[in-house]
């Protein structure tokens, strides 16, 4: 069947299939969020242009994403307001990484942005969750998302006590480089 | 900082940058989903608000000059367990397709009364028109809807995209980059007929 398809080509490669990443989804324009990119996802990832990445695990990403953010002349955040050294991949986020993170989201010229971490799990829906705190959802909304992306294992408590706790005055937006859906 | 607190419809997702889905609104959505933008609604429930008389999503519609379709979807069939049948058609989902690849549709919102399997099963067929991976098609799907079941699958497996496609008319982000002689070669997109 897929022969015949194919007779009209010059080469008989294997017929593309777009992969995104695990867990993959839009947040808002020009903003991702998903879970550790696998090189079966490069082509997906090529198609969104990505300028930068934000990496949340504590570990490091496999080199075949470094390569990619590489190649592509990506910005790649990564350790952002801890030492890798010191910290244990299951502490949660800390404040100041998420605020980090969340300052990162907020400028546009980081866009296309991609957020991820091991799975796009909890690291990810942290910093998305509190991000939608930011845009001012209510809480049963930023739950439902958060734990939508949990797998079946569901969410953590934790992670929801740290979104609900999290306080967004203490983040700074600056209105001229923020992306448009963030000012309403 | 917004000055309000937004209570977004239930399963509210992205999912793309001019399309989001979610739950039947209620009244409380109706500020977020005025900051959202929303120029088109689509609605895949049994009967559309007209015949049901919903009059607060009537002139949120009517306030907004929003863009009102409704699809009428099969109540009849089975709709819990696991034989849990399909309420919508491939040729409902084609003319779905079109409304939402069109640049006109503005910002769309598209709904099923629980934001589950009948918005999944159209987002579905909608990610094999952009040629993902039958994998990646049920991993978002489950996101959304308890369970993908035989039915459901063999829905989105059989669903071949039919639907016309006007090239200076069509939203940017459905083959985002894709080469252009993949997606005129590509076996699954033969159905698709392409005008100026």
């Amino acid at each position: 069947m897929q022969d015949e398809d194919n007779k009209g080509n010059t080469d008989n490669k294997p017929i593309t299939r777009v992969v995104p990443p695990l867990n993959f989804s839009a947040v808002e324009n020009g903003l991702y969020r998903s879970g550790q990119p696998s090189a079966l996802s490069h082509s997906f990832l090529e198609q969104l242009n990505l300028k930068s990445v934000v990496w949340l695990a504590i570990e490091d990403p496999n080199d075949s994403l470094l390569r990619f953010i590489d190649d592509h002349d990506i910005s790649f955040f990564y350790n952002l307001g801890y030492d890798a050294m010191g910290s244990n991949s299951w502490d949660g986020l800390s404040e100041s990484s998420i605020k980090q993170a969340l300052e990162i989201i907020a400028d546009k010229r980081n866009h296309p942005l991609l957020v991820c971490c091991g799975m796009g799990r909890h690291r990810t829906g942290t910093v998305i969750g509190c991000l939608r705190k930011l845009q001012g959802w209510n809480l049963a909304s930023i739950g439902e998302e958060y734990r939508r992306y949990t797998g079946i294992k569901g969410g953590r408590i934790l992670v929801e006590l740290l979104i609900e706790a999290f306080d967004v005055s203490t983040i700074s937006i600056n209105p001229q480089v923020a992306p448009e859906w963030l000012l309403r | 900082m917004p000055s309000q607190i937004f209570v977004t419809p239930s399963v509210y997702s992205r999912v793309e940058s001019s399309l989001t889905r979610g739950s039947k609104p209620i009244a409380a959505n109706f500020p977020f989903l005025k900051v959202c933008e929303i120029n088109t609604i689509i609605a895949l429930t049994p009967t559309s608000i007209y015949e049901k008389e919903d009059d607060d999503l009537i002139k949120f519609i009517q306030d907004n000059s929003i863009k009102y379709y409704h699809f009428a979807t099969d109540s009849s069939v089975k709709n819990k367990g696991k034989n849990r049948q399909i309420p919508i058609t491939h040729e409902q989902v084609n003319k779905i397709l079109s409304i939402i690849l069109m640049k006109n549709s503005g910002n769309i919102y598209i709904y099923c009364n629980n934001g589950g399997q009948i918005t999944s099963l159209v987002i579905a067929c909608l990610r094999k028109l952009q040629l993902w991976s039958n994998v990646s098609i049920f991993d978002e799907f489950i996101c959304y809807s308890e369970s993908a079941n035989h039915n459901d699958r063999s829905f989105v497996e059989q669903f071949i995209p039919n639907i016309e496609i006007n090239r200076s008319e069509k939203i940017e982000w459905l083959w985002r980059g894709l080469n252009e002689s993949v997606i005129l070669n590509h076996p699954s997109l033969k159905q698709i007929v392409f005008v100026e």
